[in-house]
């Protein structure tokens, strides 16, 4: 797996109805396009709200309609345990790290892609 | 001799501070302050763990206890505990509400008459149980301290069941115990079949499956869809919406559940979900999977419902202070 095939998305801690509505068109848009893998990332986000929910259920929804592997990253057990109550942990792969998320994909290659893109999302 | 009896509730600003001893508390090593999941008042399987200490209390041939809870400050405890000395009482049970133990208190008494020591303190192998016997002369001592603190407490070490029940693990053990018959408590509802108790005034739909042993408390609704069990309570007051699966698990008093969602090996009270699995603590109300369900819809709920809680049964015969009562005297 090369760095063009995963995509990661990084939720930001904070954000306005105009960057919620941003990173829903950009969410939508990374299942259009051609990468393989597309990871949301929740590691900024201190506790998880109703519009985040929403959005990885649309977001599952529409990968369901192609062959994307779409991957969320909690990023604290708080997270996890809100999305595991929120019965998506069972629709969609969850982990609390990128290094956990690693251990389950292809270890090497993916980890270096997958540490390179997480770089660039928080750029 | 003339034998008093105090029972102590935590406040919830100091359940994990001052009730949980620092091994055993969970909670209390993070280091953000969180809000207390089980309050000491929070039924358990239905019942009161005030109305068990006070049957335990009523072997002793005691009429009456006094109720006090830890928001006071330790000089008006201090006061009232002096007053009840002046007022004759030779030896004072002094019972912190903190744990669920089967123990025989008239052999606490007995091993404390026999050892002659002021001030006695029942343990199991993990520490204190919040159990004291008092002579009139430790009274003034013990109040400034724990009295397992205290050097010259004599140590009664009880090996029978116990469950500290305002840790999250314990009361879900507790509870575990509880359905499966191997402690003494027993869900007050009726067993419906085999492992199921479901209380005269619960609204369980049709639909719901429910898997033994579970018990469903008091005016607590229950939604088409729901799974409930096996190991779970759902306490007095509650509303669990369609589809919810809650297995493993406790519903405290007054909480709201959202439809669709699962909740396994947790304790949730109102909008906080602690997962005893990870031993995580979560706030469910910005996600809108959980909330408390207001006073105000509960009382307009008991209006139309019996009254069947065990609390009610001890009403306070005289409160000594204004407001929220915080020193009053129940009468057995």
């Amino acid at each position: 797996m090369n760095a063009e095939a995963v995509q990661v998305l990084k939720v930001p801690a904070k954000r306005t109805l105009l960057q919620r509505r941003t990173l829903r068109r950009k969410l939508l848009q990374s299942l259009q396009s051609s990468h393989r893998q597309l990871f949301i990332d929740f590691s900024d986000r201190e506790s998880l709200d109703a519009d985040d929910l929403e959005l990885v259920l649309e977001c599952a929804e529409a990968a369901a309609g192609h062959d994307i592997e779409f991957t969320i990253i909690s990023g604290s057990a708080p997270n996890r345990v809100v999305l595991e109550v929120a019965r998506i942990a069972s629709v969609v792969p969850v982990f609390q790290s990128f290094e956990e998320a690693s251990l389950r994909f292809r270890p090497s290659k993916t980890t270096q892609a997958l540490q390179a893109e997480s770089r660039r999302g928080t750029q | 001799m003339q034998l008093g009896a105090v029972v102590v509730v935590p406040s919830d600003a100091g359940l994990t501070q001052n009730f949980v001893p620092s091994s055993l508390a969970v909670t209390a090593t993070r280091s953000k302050p969180r809000p207390a999941i089980c309050s000491p008042r929070a039924s358990i399987l239905g019942n009161d763990a005030l109305s068990f200490w006070a049957d335990r209390v009523r072997t002793l041939g005691i009429k009456d206890f006094w109720l006090a809870r830890t928001s006071q400050d330790s000089q008006a405890l201090h006061a009232r505990f002096l007053e009840l000395t002046k007022q004759g009482v030779e030896k004072l049970l002094l019972i912190k509400l903190q744990s669920y133990a089967e123990m025989d208190l008239m052999d606490l008494l007995r091993f404390h008459c026999a050892n002659r020591s002021p001030l006695t303190d029942a343990k199991d192998k993990r520490g204190s149980l919040g159990v004291s016997l008092l002579d009139r002369s430790a009274v003034s001592d013990c109040i400034e301290s724990d009295a397992s603190d205290k050097p010259c407490a004599a140590q009664y070490h009880f090996d029978g069941y116990t469950k500290r029940f305002l840790l999250s693990q314990e009361r879900q053990d507790l509870i575990r115990d509880g359905l499966a018959g191997i402690c003494a408590i027993k869900p007050r509802g009726k067993l419906i079949r085999d492992g199921v108790w479901i209380a005269d005034d619960a609204k369980v739909d049709e639909s719901v499956r429910i898997v033994g042993p579970a018990f469903i408390g008091p005016r607590s609704v229950i939604r088409s869809g729901a799974t409930i069990g096996p190991f779970t309570s759902v306490e007095p007051d509650c509303v669990i919406d369609g589809g919810t699966t809650i297995t493993k698990s406790s519903v405290l008093p007054g909480t709201y559940l959202a439809p669709g969602i699962l909740v396994e090996e947790s304790v949730v009270s109102g909008k906080y979900l602690e997962d005893l699995r990870w031993g995580v603590h979560v706030d469910l109300a910005p996600a809108r999977l959980a909330r408390r369900i207001s006073a105000r819809s509960r009382w307009a709920h008991k209006l139309r419902s019996t009254p069947s809680e065990v609390s009610q049964d001890y009403v306070p015969s005289h409160s000594t202070s204004g407001g929220a009562p915080s020193w009053v005297r129940v009468n057995l």
